[in-house]
């Protein structure tokens, strides 16, 4: 089996303790140097030969996310395996596009740690099955203007003109206020729009709002 | 009304008007009307003691009289001719007069007439010097009048019975008819009989020498008198008084009216400066007032800035200090407790897989042990999450909102929407925190009490405003309004004020609650 020689980094003395003691009782494995921020990183993975970094995220000096964006600017073969305790996709996200090839959370099976470090050795990517399971969660949607579904001929000037008081995010009671109508009046106008628009809440005038550019 | 007006005391005034009725009878050829007249103006001229004109209208009238045959007039115009006789000191004519006057009275049964007639008579002698024979006269008179009870009567003619025994010396009687006067004035209203009576009880101790006596009546004359003169003085003196009182007011009115027309004078010269000076003070003082009332603005103003100012940036420091504590008890958890679990988790597999097969804890105790460590990491890292986000810190606004709304809500019955339009930027990390746990606090309370199956966040950017809309379509508010009380609602509100921020809470179009957040950004 091929040896894999192994760049630490955590910012964590006890982590680093561990991760030592546990990698070095596998077959093939070799540290080649123990980092406690992004620059040290940076530092040894210039002057060292190595297979893979097993990256922390959160550290001083340099993050984990920025020392692999730099790295991979300069290496881009280099081989990056984020061993984190971050479990959000927010956050799995940014470390995936900053060119990591594997994500694993610290509290996994250590056989699955091994597992993850062989595959990303060998050039494949490895996400371990709880963070697959976050990145599974729903996302929300960016709506995009100018996607128009409803003519908006069909609205009146005055519905309109509300709408994109709604869409200001003001309530009923203010729109009366500004428009110098009561809040009834703004009620009624706000149900023909619904009607119109064929959505059942305020959250779908404002996508309407959002989809057709009333925004601004 | 002549009668009235004798009665009364005013005989001018009644002589003129009998003189006008006289000629009012002799005009309607009315003898007895103009005989009566003719002496009544008599009577007066003897109450005038103008005994001549009295003699001739008394003639007159009596010549009338006697060819009438009116006796009644005729006896009284007797008794008036003798006592113009008797005051005239012709005793003889008085005597004849009055003896006819008698003579007709008792004739005609008038006890009145035939007394007066007797003292008439009386008196008559009583001038000729024939004492006894008036005193007879007089005492047969005096018991007619007391039959008729005429006290006046009875006083003046105990009186001169009483004058009449002195001048017999007899004393006693005279006393007696003296004090028989006091007696009798003193039931008559008036003080001029009792007068009288003091007058002649003092002149009769005075003839028979008993002073002490006679002082005493003199005295109680003087006092009487005194009484009298005081009253009258007293009259005199309020008439004085009303009248000098009158006269100073009228000389104070007069000085007044001087004064106000000297006034009005000064007014006049002046009256344009003065209202000239009032109107610039009135236009001065309102021009003081509106700049007092300016500057009160002002500094209320000011102050309410100043009040407001302290009050958000104590609002602000707390939410911060707030803040810092959380990220420092996250960051502690995280790094400290949780990087420590991954240490200790990994010595303990170390230490398992290290053993000898002889001594070697069975896979399924050290697998326990595994687990136990799994879950106690876990724990912390979701507290620790709780307090921080990581995602808030590293990707900003949206994929927090993201992680939370997942965190919170996909393992509940709960659906939800995020959408977001027009954010390209992250926001300043107060903007950001505030916003996150406003959402993890309304997301919270939709959860916990709205029994809302759907909820829609939204957050878009218009008109520099960042707004923030959370709807849901669970039991809405309470009519007041006040769908979150409690801690939760008031820390969303001190988060929006502490940002500059407008909050909005209010029922959606058919069901559930719209929260609406709008901050101001660049």
């Amino acid at each position: 089996m091929k040896e894999i020689k192994i760049i630490l980094a955590d910012d964590h003395q006890l982590v680093i303790e561990g991760m030592r003691t546990m990698l070095l009782g596998v077959e093939g494995f070799f540290i080649v140097a123990e980092c406690r921020n992004g620059l040290e990183v940076m530092e040894a993975a210039r002057t060292l030969e190595f297979d893979l970094i097993l990256m922390d995220i959160e550290m001083p000096e340099l993050n984990g996310i920025e020392a692999t964006r730099l790295l991979l600017e300069e290496q881009p073969e280099a081989k990056v395996l984020a061993l984190t305790m971050f479990n959000e996709k927010g956050i799995i996200v940014k470390v995936m596009e900053a060119g990591a090839k594997g994500y694993v959370l610290k509290n996994a099976n250590f056989h699955d740690l091994v597992e993850a470090i062989k595959k990303v050795a060998s050039g494949q990517n490895f996400i371990s099955s709880d963070v697959i399971a976050t990145l599974m969660e729903k996302d929300s949607i960016k709506v995009e203007s100018s996607k128009t579904e409803t003519d908006p001929g069909s609205l009146t000037k005055r519905e309109i003109e509300i709408l994109k008081l709604i869409a200001q995010g003001f309530s009923n009671k203010e729109i009366g206020e500004k428009l110098f109508i009561s809040h009834r009046t703004v009620d009624t106008h706000r149900t023909h729009l619904l009607d119109k628009l064929q959505v059942k809440n305020i959250a779908g005038l404002i996508r309407f709002a959002m989809q057709n550019g009333y925004l601004d | 009304m002549g009668i009235i007006y004798a009665a009364l005391g005013e005989n001018e005034k009644a002589s003129g008007l009998y003189i006008r009725a006289g000629r009012i009878f002799d005009k309607l050829g009315d003898k007895l009307g103009a005989a009566n007249v003719e002496a009544c103006i008599g009577g007066i001229f003897l109450d005038d003691k103008n005994y001549k004109k009295a003699l001739d209208y008394f003639t007159r009238a009596f010549k009338i009289y006697e060819a009438v045959h009116d006796e009644f007039s005729t006896a009284i115009l007797y008794g008036n001719i003798a006592i113009v006789y008797i005051d005239t000191k012709q005793f003889d004519l008085a005597l004849s007069h009055s003896l006819k006057c008698l003579a007709l009275s008792r004739k005609m049964g008038n006890k009145d007439g035939t007394a007066n007639a007797l003292i008439y008579v009386g008196s008559s002698y009583e001038g000729k010097g024939d004492l006894k024979k008036a005193l007879r006269y007089y005492l047969e008179g005096v018991e007619i009048y007391e039959d008729l009870q005429n006290k006046t009567r009875m006083a003046e003619t105990y009186a001169i019975i009483g004058v009449v025994y002195d001048s017999l010396k007899n004393q006693s009687l005279a006393l007696e008819y003296f004090n028989r006067q006091l007696a009798v004035s003193k039931e008559i209203p008036g003080r001029k009989s009792l007068r009288s009576a003091y007058h002649s009880l003092s002149d009769h101790f005075g003839l028979t020498k008993e002073y002490v006596k006679g002082y005493k009546y003199s005295r109680l004359l003087w006092d009487l008198n005194d009484s009298l003169l005081i009253e009258e003085n007293v009259r005199l003196t309020a008439e004085g008084e009303a009248k000098y009182q009158n006269e100073k007011k009228k000389k104070e009115i007069d000085l007044l009216q001087k004064d106000s027309k000297i006034k009005q004078l000064v007014i006049n010269e002046s009256r344009t400066q003065i209202i000239g000076l009032v109107v610039g003070i009135l236009f001065l003082l309102v021009l003081a007032w509106l700049l007092l009332q300016r500057n009160k603005f002002r500094s209320r103003q000011k102050l309410d800035a100043e009040i407001l100012r302290q009050q958000d940036l104590g609002l602000v420091a707390v939410l911060e200090a707030q803040e810092t504590e959380r990220q420092r008890i996250a960051k502690d958890l995280h790094d400290g407790v949780g990087q420590q679990l991954v240490g200790l988790k990994l010595s303990v597999q170390d230490a398992i897989s290290g053993q000898d097969s002889a001594t070697k804890i069975p896979a399924e105790k050290s697998n326990r042990i595994n687990t136990i460590l799994d879950e106690v990491a876990q724990e912390v890292r979701s507290i620790s999450h709780q307090m921080m986000p990581g995602a808030l810190v590293e990707s900003g606004l949206i994929p927090a909102l993201e992680d939370m709304l997942n965190k919170s809500l996909s393992k509940s019955a709960v659906a939800y929407n995020f959408e977001h339009s027009n954010i390209n930027e992250r926001f300043d990390k107060n903007i950001e925190t505030n916003l996150y746990r406003i959402s993890q606090e309304l997301v919270q309370n939709i959860y916990k009490h709205s029994g809302a199956t759907e909820v829609n966040v939204q957050l878009f950017k218009s008109q520099n405003r960042l707004i923030l809309m959370v709807e849901d379509n669970g039991i809405g508010m309470n009519s007041d309004g006040n769908a979150q009380k409690g801690m939760g609602l008031l820390n969303i509100t001190a988060r929006v004020k502490s940002m500059k921020g407008e909050l909005t809470i209010e029922p959606g179009p058919f069901v559930g609650t719209v929260t609406t957040i709008r901050i101001p950004v660049e």
